[in-house]
């Protein structure tokens, strides 16, 4: 019940979305609370991305509305960020030319303190050693987990209220899947931050979240904590039909 | 012998130009990512505005006159920018409109210009003291001038992407412009200031090459080809590579109209273009790291 009262950071009121005119978001009305981990899962193409591009203003809404804090916000993307919402798209999005800690300073060009800079940088860095001992390295060089790591990491460093995931597991091996999954509940945990998880890996994701939003065609089919999805039986129906 | 030296000063003078202008071309395209045809017509209104106050205030300070030339032009160019270029762009337009859009821009400058001071050839007294030689090779200070001008706008340039906020900043739209976007850099502004600076870089090079050999309100072809043609050899985002790529238009140019004919100047800038083109299409220096 105490859930309940938690604001929420975003909510999305009768969202549609269309590309070109074919239709990606139809109706959708999700929202995030605060401090709370927020699964997403759909088939491919069922309109996850597009969910979190919308908060950031990348996508042509046709109806509906978008709100933070129970208010209409400037869908400018660097708004967005300094206000302390992060976004880490999908498919291992860095700079890749750039070393990793130029690519961590880049996710940090809204905070205008140095010290405060320094600070998240540290804290950044315990959770993630392995950036600071390749602080120097181009990413480019990085494996595929290292930079999936990376681009949490870089999402990580302003401290965000909210953080919003995009697929991050995606192509790593188990052992990394696991160890990113124990570094996203443990940022939840000690610095607070809510996180939204786009996610394909659902024994893993059912593990840490408390609340899901099923998705398909474009169309929000089902919310409720994991047990709720998986007794619900529409895991098998949507899943086993595409 | 001494046509030789002569000749490798030409090359290298005509180089300090076309570096100029092609850096400026190269810092708009890279956080623009179209081919801005109007680039050329503001070399080409930095030298007008010389050459207007220049005539109407002739004891005034030419220095002065010359930082007003680069400022206005700067200042133009962001201008085209925040009114057309920006629409276009939060309409994701394709780089055809924007190529239009920008050929529009070209028409009507290059037009108004020649309305205002008329299609003639304007050039400009400066009563400098004789001229240089170096090796039996003549140089005039305006010349000269242009060549530490060129050395120390990209030296600018450099210290302006290696260590300001901006720059990196610049840089990184540069390499993912949607990344940029997520990351909270607010692209608007840095696309501003960018384009602020090369019309303020392009119109120098105007103003400079007004005083060397004058100007003409369709100059602004020659400067647009003669930055692209760098550009595209030096390779996208590469400022050392449009470095290079305007040293070898400038030996190209002045070397091949010494043996052929001066009419084949710009026809040679492009063939060396073409050939650029089909052999090597990302630049002379295309590295095999980059793999986006
Ligand atoms: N930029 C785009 N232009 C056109 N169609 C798109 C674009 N992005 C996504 N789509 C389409 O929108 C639908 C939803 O895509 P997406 O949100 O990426 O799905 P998911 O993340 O769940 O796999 C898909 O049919 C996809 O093909
Ligand atoms: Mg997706």
């Amino acid at each position: 019940m105490e859930k309940k009262l938690k604001n929420k950071i975003i909510e999305t009121k009768n969202l549609s979305v269309n590309y070109a005119g074919v239709k990606a978001l139809s109706d959708v009305s999700a929202y995030f609370k605060e401090e709370s981990i927020i699964g997403i899962i759909g088939t491919n193409g069922s309109g996850k991305s597009t969910l979190l591009k919308s908060i950031f203003g990348f996508t042509p809404i046709v109806e509906g509305e978008i709100l933070k804090d129970g208010k209409k916000y400037d869908l400018s993307p660097h708004k967005l960020v300094e206000s302390k919402i992060s976004f880490v798209p999908q498919g291992r999005q860095i700079f890749s030319s750039m070393s990793v800690e130029e690519n961590i300073e880049m996710g940090a060009v809204s905070i205008k303190n140095k010290k405060e800079y320094q600070e998240n940088l540290t804290e950044v860095y315990k959770i993630f050693p392995f950036l600071e001992k390749n602080k120097d390295k181009i990413s480019a060089e990085l494996s595929g987990g290292q930079q999936q790591q990376l681009a949490i990491a870089r999402g990580l460093i302003i401290k965000p209220r909210l953080l919003l995931l995009d697929e991050p597991t995606i192509g790593l091996s188990p052992d990394i899947v696991k160890d990113v999954f124990k570094k996203i509940k443990e940022i939840n945990q000690k610095q607070k931050t809510t996180i939204v998880i786009v996610e394909h890996n659902l024994k893993t994701l059912f593990e840490i979240t408390k609340h899901i939003f099923l998705m398909d065609k474009g169309i929000l089919v089902a919310e409720g904590s994991p047990k709720e999805i998986k007794d619900s039986g529409i895991l098998d129906k949507i899943f086993l039909a595409n | 012998m001494d046509i030789f030296i002569q000749l490798i000063v030409n090359s290298l003078i005509a180089a300090a130009l076309y570096a100029m202008i092609a850096v400026g071309f190269n810092m708009v395209y890279s956080v623009s990512k179209f081919f801005d045809l109007a680039y050329g017509t503001i070399a080409v209104l930095g030298a007008y505005f010389v050459f207007y106050f220049y005539n109407l205030f002739p004891d005034f300070s030419l220095v002065v006159i010359t930082a007003g030339g680069i400022f206005f032009g700067g200042f133009f160019y962001f201008l085209i920018q925040k009114i057309f270029y920006q629409k276009f762009e939060e309409r994701k337009s394709s780089n055809v409109v924007m190529l239009v859009v920008s050929l529009g821009i070209m028409t009507i400058t290059q037009a108004l210009v020649a309305i205002f001071f008329t299609s003639q050839f304007q050039t400009i007294y400066l009563n400098f003291e004789s001229n240089f030689k170096i090796l039996g090779a003549v140089i005039t200070p305006i010349q000269v001038i242009l060549i530490f001008s060129s050395i120390f706008v990209f030296f600018l340039i450099f210290l302006f992407y290696k260590f300001t906020s901006i720059g990196k900043k610049a840089k990184a739209l540069a390499d993912d412009p949607f990344m940029s976007e997520i990351v909270g850099i607010n692209t608007k502004r840095i696309r501003a200031i960018i384009f602020f600076i090369a019309g303020a870089v392009v119109a120098f090079a105007g103003i400079l090459s007004f005083m060397d050999v004058g100007i003409e309100p369709t100059s602004g072809f020659t400067f647009l080809l003669n930055s692209v043609a760098a550009f595209i050899i030096g390779g996208p985002g590469n400022f050392l590579g449009s470095l290079v790529g305007a040293v070898i238009i400038g030996f190209v140019e002045n070397f091949g109209v010494f043996f052929i004919s001066g009419q084949w100047k710009e026809a040679l800038t492009f063939i060396v273009l073409i050939l650029f083109l089909i052999f090597r299409p990302d630049g002379i220096f295309k590295s095999k790291k980059q793999n986006k």
